[in-house]
Order: structure tokens, then C-alpha cells, then sequence
């Protein structure tokens, strides 16, 4: 193995750059890497996220940089905006290490990195990606310094393009461990919900609450009919309104925090959703998003059933909510303990060693540190 | 019948990647390619043939306009940056307001919202793009390359001045206004009000009755 001893800055700074994507998986698995650096390094957030602002809790500072969807800009323009912006904030940030997370690093990253070649980069991208898709985005691992993979619990049933590319792989990640998580009174009280009677996370992405050829509605009605109250996550990307149906609403984050507020989830099997319901121990109904164009949460949903870890069904809309609400009930919580008795840890504080191990590298030819 | 939108962008990266993979790509994009354009009688050629006109409202510029506009020519309207910045939240909102009215009223421009706070939401229901900047009060807490190699750091001016070029750089942008805390400008008000009468008379553009959704996040 090949060992190179650097330096470690005494202050060192950390750029956490996020992708856009459909809910808060990039930003939360940086912030979990964030939150175990040590306290004296600067860490400063740029995300295409709208819901980069929540990164505030944890302390940091952020920006925002609209993502190509959300300007309309032609693509090549958007890579030349998006070129711009990044070597502008690595001139005036100068971070020493720069941490990407996302399955399809931007052209254009390439370009503002090599204009600023002090600073060295870390590709963050989890597994689990479809058979056979994005694999020429691997390619993209020679910009970067080092590819760090933050492992899957249904790793095993990975049969993507990365499951045997080169990377340095931890532990499952999630940000926050079950020691930091508030009580159960404390969790309802936090959340504005009532404080007895059973109550179910409905976290299935944007839906009709009131259809039940709908998941959202089915999973409600079928949860509702087994005298369970229905919460529904309002992250701050969404403009859904459920206004005037029977739901609690809850906006938190992190909402993990709060996880003890909730007897059962019934989600979909993004990374984040996955590894916080199983190592935080909730009760958990998977209902892969196969919508999705390259995350295969079907593989991921179906391992946890195979392990009974937790149960999973491609859909609730096929008039099996009920019974699947009922078997939540009755086996959910003893597939929790098994999930948690499995559960290998937390391969956060791992992630951050990865990222100061990288910022300590010797500089690059020409560059000076 | 047209192709759906992701298959037609599929293909255009596929395109793309096969194209940058050709031998001579980098040659041609670095080389052969802006000696073309620094070429008079070439530019003069492809001016004539290409672009007859010239103008606001002659150019199409993809940008997400929000949900006020629409019609067969909306690409074409002028991209029109509106930079508020030291406003609160309900000023942000009023000045959304405004400009939408104007947009709905005008149908001449498209506006991008250059702010210093996150009013996300406020935007997204007009389906307009943000772009912020660091607000002044929040410059000293960001790390600064300056602060830890004792050079000098930025100040919050230079930054913002590199920004808004950048900006007007790269979304083309035809003007941008200015907002105090009642609103636009009354100078770039007036500028934005005689944008229509210079549009092209044979322009499609209408207000939309059923209103398409704003840009993702």
C-alpha cells in the first residue's frame, strides 16, 4: 500500500458540495461527516439544494448554487456557471479539502479544481445504483484525490456499477446515532404531536393523501383503519399541502432526532430513510421509489425483508395495505431488534478521518499550501 | 409525435459524450473553433444568414421565466436580473409581487431574483430562479482564504461585484434593476416598461391560464 505523510493545516477547512436531488440524502450524509470532524476545522457547505439553509442548525456556513434543472439554462452554460462559481469559492474559501456527494460529480467541477489545485477533492457516493446504469460517471474518480463509499446494510445485494469499483468504503452512514436521540415525550412535544396513542411516519415522497390508489393514501387510510395516527413529512423542498386531511405534519431537522415520536414508519428505501429507520430502530415498512434513475431501493427494500430486518412491499396500492399495516403491528418491533442487533455502526467518524487524511496530502505540483 | 423531454436530453448526452470522445475534440473546441469566431468575414457570413435581426426579443436564451409567461416565444424575452438585498422577508415577498405583476401586465421579460436571504418558497410560487449572494451582516462568519495565510481577505464589496458580473455573464442578462424597500427602482421600474414596445411585433407570448410548475429545487 501506498502511504504518503502530509501535514495537517492547524486550522484546516472542509468544502462540503452537494448535489441537488429529490429530497435531503446528499446534504444529511455530508453533515454526518461534517458534525465528526474536530472542532477547530472550518466547515462550509455549497449546495444545489434549496434546503441547504437547514445546514444552519449544525453550525455552518452555506451557499446556495441553482442546479441546471432549476435554472433552465442550457447545460453548457449551467457547467460554465457552475464552473465559475465553484473556483470562485474555492479562491476566496480555499478550502484544503473539497467533499462531493452525489452519483454524478458536474462537468465542470473538473475545470474549477484544476484552476485551484491546493485544494484536494473527495468523490462521496454511495452504492446500490441500478444494474448496468451510469457507469461511464466512474470514469470521473480521476478528478478526485480519493472515492469514498459510505456502505449499504444491503451491500450483498448490490449489483451495481460500483460494487466492485475501487473506493475506500465505511461503515453505513446516517447523522446521528440512537444515543443522540431525544426521548419519546420530548420527540412528540418537540414535533407538535400528541403525546399518547400510537402514531406512524408516512415518508413516501410527494402524494395524495386522500387517494388511496395513491402509496401516500393507501399507506394513511391503511394505517388509519388500524387506529394508527399518520405523520407525514413537510421537508423544506416541498410545497405539498395537506391541508384539511387527518395527518400531522411534521418539519424538523433532522427528524431522526426525533424518531422515538414514531411506533412505525412506512417509507420509502432511499439511502438516508433506509439506514436511519433500521440502526435508529424503528419499525419499518419499505416501499421502494422505482421511480428513481439510478438508487435501487428495490434491492435495498427486498434485503431488509430477506434479513428481517424489516418488511417491504412494491407497492401498497394493490389492496395488500392493510394486512401489511397489521403483520408492521404485530412483527415490526421485534424485526427493529434484529435490524439493531445487526447493525455494524456508524461509519461517519470513519468518513471524516478519510477527509483529513486527504486534506493533509502534499499539494499537488505548483500548488502551495 | 415529439420525443418526451428526458429522452430527447438523454440523447443529447450521448451525443455530447460521443462527440468529446472524437479524436481532434479538444483540438477543434480550443483551437479551430475561436479562430473561427475571431474571423470578421466568417462572423459577418453567419450574422447575415443566421441572425437577420437583432435586438431584444431576437435572441432565445433557455432560463426558467417563471409561470407567468408562456407561449411559442417566452425563450426569447429578455432575462431580466431584479437584485434585493438587505430586505426583509415581507419586503421580499412585495417585491415578488411587484415584479409579477409587471411580468403578468408587461408579458416583456423574465426575471432572475438576485437576494441575500433564502425566500425560497416566495420564489417557488412564481416558479422563478434564485440566486443568492452572502448577505453583508453574515461576510465575517464565512471562511476567508485571506484569514488563515495573513493576505488580504475579500472584501464584501469585491466579492459581491464579482458575483453580479458573474452573474449578468452567464444568465445573459439584458438589465439589472435595482430594489429599495418599496420596491423596484423607479428608474429601472420605467426601464422595464418600455421593454415591450421594442419586442418584435410578430412575438407569441401569453399568460398562461393553467399555470406549469415552478423549477425544482
Amino acid at each position: 500500500m501506498h502511504v504518503i505523510i502530509g501535514v495537517m493545516p492547524a486550522t484546516p477547512t472542509v468544502l462540503l458540495l452537494s448535489s441537488n436531488g429529490a429530497g435531503m440524502g446528499h446534504l444529511t450524509r455530508l453533515l454526518a461527516y461534517g458534525r465528526r470532524l474536530p472542532g477547530q476545522v472550518h466547515r462550509h457547505v455549497l449546495s444545489l439544494s434549496q434546503a441547504v439553509p437547514a445546514v444552519e442548525a449544525e453550525g455552518l456556513t452555506w451557499e446556495y448554487l441553482p442546479s441546471q434543472g432549476a435554472s433552465g439554462l442550457r447545460p453548457a452554460t449551467w457547467r460554465a456557471l457552475f464552473a465559475d462559481r465553484v473556483t470562485e469559492v474555492l479562491e476566496r474559501v480555499d478550502p484544503d479539502v473539497l467533499v462531493f456527494d452525489g452519483t454524478h460529480p458536474y462537468s465542470g467541477l473538473d475545470v474549477a479544481l484544476a484552476r485551484h489545485p491546493r485544494t484536494r477533492a473527495v468523490w462521496s457516493r454511495r452504492g446500490m445504483w441500478k444494474p448496468g446504469r451510469n457507469g461511464h460517471q466512474l470514469q470521473k474518480a480521476a478528478w478526485f484525490d480519493s472515492v469514498l463509499e459510505p456502505t449499504d446494510l444491503a451491500a450483498p445485494a448490490d449489483t451495481g456499477e460500483t460494487a466492485d469499483a475501487e473506493a475506500v468504503r465505511v461503515r453505513p452512514v446516517t447523522l446521528l446515532d440512537r444515543e443522540e436521540l431525544s426521548g419519546r415525550a420530548e420527540a412528540r412535544a418537540a414535533l407538535g404531536l400528541p403525546a399518547d396513542g400510537p402514531l406512524a411516519l408516512v415518508s413516501l415522497g410527494a402524494g395524495n393523501i386522500n387517494d388511496t390508489d395513491d402509496e401516500v393514501g393507501a399507506a394513511a387510510a391503511a394505517l388509519t383503519a388500524n387506529g394508527i395516527g399518520v405523520c407525514v413529512t413537510a421537508p423544506s423542498i416541498a410545497e405539498r399541502a395537506y391541508a384539511g386531511s387527518d395527518v400531522h405534519l411534521v418539519r424538523h431537522f433532522p427528524l431522526s432526532r426525533h424518531f422515538r415520536a414514531f411506533d412505525h414508519a412506512v417509507v420509502a428505501a432511499g439511502y438516508n430513510s433506509f439506514h436511519e429507520t433500521l440502526r435508529l430502530g424503528v419499525p419499518t415498512l419499505f416501499v421502494p421509489n422505482t421511480a428513481t434513475s439510478l438508487d435501487d431501493q428495490a434491492a435495498r427494500a427486498r434485503y431488509a425483508d430477506r434479513r428481517g430486518w424489516a418488511l417491504a412491499a412494491p407497492t401498497l396500492t394493490d389492496g395488500r395495505a392493510p394486512a401489511l399495516v397489521a403483520e408492521l403491528v404485530e412483527r415490526g418491533p421485534e424485526l427493529a431488534a434484529q435490524a439493531q442487533a445487526d447493525d455494524p455502526g456508524n461509519g461517519a467518524a470513519d468518513a471524516a478521518a478519510e477527509l483529513l487524511r486527504v486534506a493533509a496530502l502534499p499539494t499537488r505540483t505548483g500548488a502551495a499550501r | 409525435m415529439s420525443a418526451r423531454p428526458g429522452t430527447v436530453r438523454a440523447r443529447q448526452q450521448q451525443l455530447a459524450r460521443w462527440a468529446r470522445r472524437t479524436p481532434g475534440y479538444q483540438a477543434t473546441v480550443q483551437h479551430v473553433l475561436p479562430a473561427v469566431r475571431r474571423n470578421a468575414t466568417l462572423t459577418d457570413l453567419v450574422w447575415r444568414v443566421f441572425m437577420p435581426q437583432h435586438g431584444v426579443g431576437t435572441l432565445p436564451v433557455p432560463f426558467t421565466g417563471g409561470r407567468h409567461v408562456g407561449g411559442r416565444d417566452a425563450a426569447l424575452l429578455p432575462v431580466v436580473g431584479v437584485l434585493a438585498l438587505g430586505l426583509d422577508h415581507d419586503e421580499v415577498e412585495r417585491l415578488v409581487e411587484q415584479v409579477a405583476d409587471l411580468q403578468r401586465c408587461e408579458r416583456s421579460f423574465r426575471p432572475l431574483l438576485v437576494l441575500d436571504r433564502p425566500d425560497f418558497a416566495t420564489a417557488r410560487r412564481h416558479g422563478y430562479v434564485v440566486e443568492l449572494v452572502v448577505p453583508q451582516q453574515h461576510w465575517a462568519d464565512h471562511p476567508q482564504a485571506g484569514s488563515r495565510t495573513e493576505g488580504a481577505a475579500t472584501s464584501w464589496s469585491a466579492y459581491l461585484g464579482r458575483r453580479l458580473a458573474d452573474i449578468v455573464d452567464h444568465y445573459q442578462l439584458w438589465h439589472l434593476a435595482r430594489v429599495g424597500p418599496v420596491g423596484l427602482d423607479p428608474l429601472d421600474l420605467a426601464v422595464l416598461r418600455a421593454i415591450a414596445p421594442r419586442l418584435p411585433a410578430t412575438l407569441e407570448v401569453s399568460v398562461p391560464t393553467e399555470q406549469p410548475p415552478g423549477p425544482p429545487g
